[in-house]
């Protein structure tokens, strides 16, 4: 019998451009240590909070490729995204309970 | 392999079970991260005695990051080369990750040590407690991950893996990319950001 590959619950079509996205990656990561320097916070004379919340996002549009292209969430199965899912909104409820908490 | 071993691993949906038990085990992975992170979030930003923030070397861990960014790229590269049957690019690639996973390693022991000479300790005070906390369950992790890399390193030398078997290079990428993801979220919450 043969053995299963990752691959048969996949798009096959799908090969994306894993250089591309670290390119992006990396980008994204200069622009994360760009927006902290001083420069840049007394240039355009960001507040703190604005500051905080961009870092944020960043984080956030790197993990979203991450998971998306290297971890092939988005051509894999629906319900490894579900199942993920459910754990990212389990840790979001948790957080929440513990800022109110604490 | 030997033929007994040789088993459909398939679920009643379709999936491979493996695959799906690691999605599940990850989803768990980042409940007890986020729980990690909201404690330094809540402690380290309380006024404390000792060095906090300032002594973080931030230079040195972004250069740290970059290489934990490609790491998954080579990662994933190996995944690739293991579908399209490539043994040479797959262990090549491999090799890559366990080496660069192991230079996170070191760049992160030696800031360990810097911060241990400027006094920042596991008891100096709750945002020392928290920081290495959390790092150093994400340093485990990516141990972890380089010893689980060797042994796939290892048995890539015989003909257990290819495009009919590539579920275990998978999974090990899955974990080695969700190990970079919560650095993704470290770096900036624990380094960038003065809470």
């Amino acid at each position: 019998m043969a053995k299963h590959s990752a691959t048969e619950t996949s798009k096959h079509g799908a090969h994306p451009n894993y250089w591309l996205i670290g390119i992006v990656l990396a980008i994204l990561t200069v622009l994360e240590l760009t927006v902290t320097s001083n420069w840049f916070v007394t240039t355009f004379n960001l507040s703190q909070a604005l500051t905080d919340f961009l870092l944020l996002a960043f984080a956030v549009g790197k993990a979203l490729f991450v998971v998306g292209y290297y971890m092939h969430l988005k051509f894999d199965s629906r319900i490894f995204t579900v199942m993920f899912s459910i754990g990212i909104l389990f840790a979001l409820l948790l957080s929440t309970t513990f800022v109110l908490l604490f | 392999m030997s033929a007994h071993t040789q088993m459909e691993h398939h679920t009643t949906l379709g999936l491979d079970h493996r695959k799906l038990g690691f999605w599940v085990f990850l989803a768990s992975e980042c409940v007890f991260f986020m729980s990690l992170i909201i404690t330094f979030i809540i402690y380290s930003g309380r006024p404390q005695e000792g060095p906090t923030h300032e002594v973080l070397n931030i230079p040195l861990t972004a250069f740290n990051t970059f290489v934990l960014l490609t790491s998954s790229l080579s990662m994933v590269l190996a995944v690739d080369a293991t579908r399209r049957g490539d043994k040479r690019q797959m262990q090549l690639w491999l090799l890559a990750t366990i080496l660069m996973g192991s230079f996170f390693i070191g760049v992160q022991i030696f800031e360990y040590r810097e911060l241990m000479h400027e006094g920042l300790t596991l008891t100096s005070n709750l945002f020392g407690m928290t920081f290495y906390l959390l790092t150093g369950f994400h340093g485990a992790h990516v141990t972890f991950g380089i010893l689980w890399l060797l042994v796939v390193f290892i048995k890539s030398f015989g003909d257990t893996f290819g495009p009919q078997n590539d579920v275990p290079v998978d999974i090990m990428g899955l974990y080695w990319h969700f190990v970079d993801l919560v650095w993704v979220f470290l770096f900036p919450i624990v380094y960038l950001i003065k809470w």
